[in-house]
């Protein structure tokens, strides 16, 4: 098994686009060492995208946030002023397993791990993140909704990586919230995960709103009905209902040990009128 | 392919071992470094057994490869005590009957230690919470959080 | 130190708190556990599992 370790970018392009046998880029490895101990991959070549600059920055662009594929959810935890401006994004990335596993897993091995149920994805979605990918053929930009297309599918072309996140500008009293229902207190994987973003007006009525839906689909949803549901209102019990609603129909959740199909939509639609109550409550004091 | 050589620091002293791709951190620990103090619970960063920190992060040391670490600090269970004086998170596990078997007890003082020195007076839910990717099988965890507590006391005292 | 019974007897270690004395070891990452050795020559046994959660023996190949 090889192990390289470029320092840019089109290195690791390079590494991943020769590969003739199986390849996997490594960024925290709380999903590929896993994977590799069960057998479930015995990779030829691994790509660690740590010493890539680029990947490891969080940095104010245009307004708004340009976080690397391999910051770790607890430097993100550290990062006040990204927490103040997405508190929903920092604390979805902060629920991925444990402490330990939160010191190296990273919203970059999160998404292209390739699970629906992933804790970061949701809130990212709900954000309105774009990717950043670059391949062979270059760089290219894809909203974090279209990189995710099934259980272990990405989007991402042979030799593309996911270099790093935009999050957009906040504009004035905007927050985020994420919320996800398991079965203890910490570590499990989430049954249901739901992320929102909103935004209000001056007299307090939502202008604007995302809502992602995790571990209910195939692929984590970006649920335009249950954003429609809520935009105009000031999220009274109508509103929420609509939101309800909205949220239960989207669901195309599969039975597992983990949930029923019930279970999952009931929980999903009760999730997504808690996330969006706390959003709200997070924009109307920011 | 050749093994990698790697230099690190362990427990403030300077190492250098050679690793395959796929030996963990944990494993060179355990069988490279002869540090067995780092256990392998699961193998799969469930337990928090295998706890270190790197660059002072807690992490688990199976989740990390022996690779990765070149020109890292690594710091153990090992490196807790000042020789035979122990790190008071050591004194009060002891003095609370923190541990039985002993098996955690490693990962739960390097994890415990990390959040102390983060957060010198956690609450209770703090220290469950940080503490929630160790696991223990004897003791019913509320012996642990309360060295823990008790240790934070002596600590902030100085 | 210790208790004094009703019938006058005192004990030393009843009703006190002991430090267990495989304690230093244990915290300090001492403690040799049974994984813990590493002895040159040694055989490593490992689990093999059925892959057929419910089925029944036929033969065992040993």
């Amino acid at each position: 098994m090889r192990y390289e370790a470029p320092e840019s970018v089109e290195g690791a392009v390079a590494l991943l686009s020769a590969a003739n046998g199986e390849a996997r880029v490594l960024a925290g490895g709380t999903d590929l060492l896993v994977q590799m101990r069960a057998d479930v991959v015995d990779p030829e070549l691994i790509v660690d995208i740590k010493k890539i600059a680029e990947t490891r920055a969080v940095t104010e662009e245009k307004g708004g946030w340009r976080i690397g594929a391999a910051v770790t959810g607890a430097e993100l935890k550290e990062h006040a002023r990204l927490k103040k401006a997405w508190p929903g994004v920092v604390e979805a990335a902060n629920l991925i397993g444990s402490t330990q596993v939160q010191g190296r897993a990273t919203l970059g091995g999160n998404l292209c791990n390739g699970s629906p149920a992933a804790d970061s994805v949701p809130a990212l979605i709900a954000a309105g993140a774009v990717a950043t990918l670059a391949g062979p053929q270059g760089r290219r930009d894809l909203p974090v909704e279209d990189v995710m297309l099934g259980p272990r599918k990405l989007a991402l072309k042979k030799g593309e990586i996911v270099v790093s996140f935009l999050l957009p500008p906040r504009p004035p009293r905007s927050a985020d919230a994420y919320l996800r229902f398991i079965p203890r207190t910490e570590m499990d994987i989430a049954v249901v995960g739901a992320g929102v973003s909103l935004t209000l007006d001056g007299s307090g009525t939502i202008s604007a709103a995302r809502v992602s839906l995790g571990a209910v689909a195939a692929r984590v949803l970006l649920v335009s009905e249950a954003a429609q549901a809520i935009v105009g209102s000031r999220l009274d019990a109508a509103a929420q209902q609509r939101l309800e609603a909205a949220a239960r129909g989207a669901c195309r959740p599969i039975d597992d040990k983990r949930g029923t199909i019930e279970f999952r939509t009931d929980v999903a639609a009760v999730l997504a009128r808690r996330t969006a109550l706390i959003a709200l409550d997070r924009a109307r004091t920011s | 392919m050749a093994k990698h050589h790697i230099e690190a620091v362990v427990n403030g002293d300077a190492v250098e071992f050679l690793c395959e791709t796929e030996e963990t951190l944990l494993d060179v620990l355990r069988d490279t470094l002869n540090l067995t103090g780092s256990k392998e619970g699961c193998g799969s960063g469930d337990c928090g057994a295998c706890s270190v920190t790197l660059d002072g992060r807690l992490v688990c040391s199976c989740l990390v490869l022996g690779c990765e670490v070149d020109g890292r600090r690594i710091e153990t269970i090992e490196g807790m005590a000042k020789g035979e004086a122990l790190h008071p998170l050591q004194q009060r596990f002891l003095e609370h009957a923190a541990l039985q078997c002993g098996i955690c007890t490693p990962g739960f003082l390097v994890a415990s230690k990390a959040l102390l020195e983060r957060t010198p007076d956690p609450s209770e839910h703090e220290i469950r919470f940080w503490l929630a990717g160790n696991l223990c099988r004897c003791t019913g965890y509320d012996k642990i959080v309360s060295a823990v507590q008790d240790a934070a006391a002596t600590m902030r005292k100085g | 130190m210790g208790e004094t019974l009703t019938n006058g007897h005192t004990q030393n270690y009843i009703g006190t708190r002991t430090i267990r004395p495989d304690g230093v070891d244990k915290v300090t990452g001492r403690a040799r556990f049974g994984a813990d050795f590493n002895l040159p020559g040694q055989l490593i046994g490992r689990v093999l599992r059925s892959p057929h959660p419910h089925a029944r023996i036929i033969a065992i190949d040993t």
